[in-house]
């Protein structure tokens, strides 16, 4: 029954590796998968209502400028992709590095450094996917305003690719779960709040403008919102969370690779 | 037994450093085909951070691993591809069942679909653990874990097996069942490397055994030239309200002319074959169920 899996075709082979990197995952989705959607939509859906529901009533929006509830939802869907990717990815790995160990048997399989990053940043994406759809769902039940066009998927994709590896780059390099806490505490949270997500970062001064558009999360927001409500594409933005998914895959995979048990 | 000295792995100045902490010290040693070899120290020598070497999970700091020929800095692919690893620790995930787990490791290693399950029903079956494939692996009992660990890393059939402590905690009756199911890798044709601090372990299973303490080798041989250079025979004598003391003959003649030969003060306690443990306080002057003073604990 000796297997060898080096003679495939090097795209064939990387695909094939990553998906069995994600099959752990689908498995575990598979098992847990009410508990799971539950614990990725309960964060989004008490943003949606204290936002959506209980501020949006003393907002009052530029003429033209449409409900607030409209504006709010792409920035909570910015909210979930960012903070359901990088959780997903980020630790679910530290957890089977730190505690389970089961990640010592990823790294000591046949497996290309490139096929255990991709795959395990695939978890977040496939999450993140998941997640954020319920919620686009939700979003067009409660409001006509809100329609999602191909702009707006291109920069929700774009932010799951970057935020998973992130989450992935975090978690290798994660000693303990503390590590992780950490990270969530000082970089995720005041992203979640800072980057446009509840407001428009135009109306923020000219120095913390210069700071939160050099943040990801500003970009996917933004993006998000301007497909909403024009229907604009945002190429900056997404040229920005690009270069940002490619600088965390190429982190995530150095870290991978010099790994040291 | 017929042993091939075809040799399967070669270590050449093999160092790790964790800091000013030397863990493993200019290792040299060389494993041949079809061999049972053993690493016998206590915990904290180094055993476990050199296996973790030759598995390619940890880098060595200086010196050269060669397994099957390949590099493991230089090639760990190609390693990976010849190895399977029972590692001291559980390293199951504990949110998947025992089936998910084994099939994951079937996938990990090229199988696919129906082949992947096949692989995984034998395997469980081999273990007698067919009825608990869709117990959570968290909620197994340790000595489950252990066998299924062992059934896992050997269902690609690898050609060299590594374990480490594969019978630590575990009861008489799994532990002679583990050491029955590591004969049979031999006999088909696998070489197994494994740690142990059990005297017993490393005395019945392996051909021959590497002494390693605080990270250096300090002994390699089989079980019987290793106590030969001690003496085969041991005479454990004390004084009335002193410690034991320990003297070693060639032959059990010559230790029955040293006990009666004791002065009236003394007394024979035990006159008996040498072992592996009295070849180890020869070396060190510790037992081997001692961490080494000074040392960091890595196992």
């Amino acid at each position: 029954m000796e297997k060898s899996i080096t003679k495939k075709h090097p795209v064939v082979r990387f695909l094939s590796q990553s998906f069995t990197v994600l099959w752990s995952d689908l498995r575990f989705l598979r098992r847990f998968w009410k508990r799971t959607l539950w614990t990725s939509l309960m964060t989004p859906l008490l943003y949606l209502l204290a936002f959506g529901v209980g501020i949006a009533g003393m907002v009052t929006m530029e003429e033209g400028g449409g409900s607030y509830l409209a504006f709010v939802i792409p920035g909570i869907i910015a909210i979930t992709a960012i903070s359901t990717a990088y959780n997903a990815s980020g630790n679910k790995l530290s957890v089977d590095k730190i505690f389970y160990k089961s990640f010592d048997e990823v790294m000591m399989a046949p497996l290309s450094t490139d096929a255990v990053a991709f795959g395990k940043g695939m978890v977040g994406v496939l999450r993140g996917i998941l997640a954020c759809g319920l919620f686009i769902i939700l979003g067009m039940l409660m409001t006509n305003d809100f329609v999602v066009n191909w702009p707006f998927f291109a920069a929700l994709m774009l932010s799951l690719l970057a935020f998973s590896f992130m989450g992935v780059a975090v978690g290798v390099i994660a000693k303990t779960h503390q590590d992780m806490s950490t990270f969530s505490s000082m970089v995720i949270m005041p992203m979640t709040f800072l980057c446009g997500t509840l407001f428009d970062p135009n109306i923020a001064p000219q120095w913390l403008q210069v700071i939160l558009y050099s943040l990801p999360l500003t970009h996917s927001s933004t993006a998000m919102r301007a497909a909403v409500a024009s229907g604009d594409i945002m190429w900056w933005s997404l040229a920005y969370m690009l270069i940002f998914a490619i600088i965390c895959y190429i982190i995530a995979r150095w870290q991978i690779k010099k790994l040291d048990f | 037994m017929n042993l091939q000295l075809k040799p399967v792995i070669e270590i050449k100045g093999l160092t790790k450093r964790f800091g000013k902490f030397t863990a493993v010290d200019n290792i040299d040693m060389t494993v041949n085909e079809c061999e049972i070899f053993g690493f016998l120290g206590p915990n904290g020598a180094g055993k476990s951070t050199a296996l973790r070497i030759m598995t390619t999970l940890s880098k060595p700091t200086e010196g050269q691993v060669l397994i099957s020929g390949y590099d493991v800095l230089k090639n760990p692919l190609a390693v990976k591809e010849q190895i399977g690893v029972v590692q001291q620790v559980v390293s199951f995930d504990r949110d998947l069942s025992l089936w998910d787990n084994m099939e994951m490791h079937a996938r990990m290693h090229g199988f696919r679909g129906r082949e992947a399950k096949e692989a995984v029903r034998k395997s469980l079956e081999y273990a007698g653990l067919l009825d608990f494939a869709n117990v959570l692996s968290n909620d197994l009992s340790g000595g489950m874990r252990r066998i299924a660990q062992i059934v896992r890393a050997l269902m690609h059939s690898p050609k060299i097996i590594f374990l480490d402590e594969p019978t630590t905690s575990l009861d008489a009756q799994t532990r002679r069942k583990i050491w029955s199911r590591i004969r049979l890798m031999r006999e088909q044709g696998s070489t197994v490397i494994l740690t142990t601090h059990y005297i017993e372990e490393a005395e019945a299973l392996c051909d021959r055994v590497a002494i390693i303490h605080k990270g250096k080798i300090i002994a390699v041989g089989t079980p019987l030239e290793l106590r030969e250079q001690v003496g085969l025979w041991t005479v454990e004598y004390a004084a009335i309200g002193s410690d034991t003391e320990y003297k070693h003959f060639a032959t059990e003649a010559q230790a029955k002319i040293f006990g009666v030969s004791l002065p009236d003060s003394k007394h024979v306690l035990k006159i008996r074959p040498s072992n592996l443990e009295d070849v180890f306080i020869e070396f060190t002057g510790t037992h081997v169920s001692e961490p080494p003073s000074g040392g960091k604990s890595l196992s």
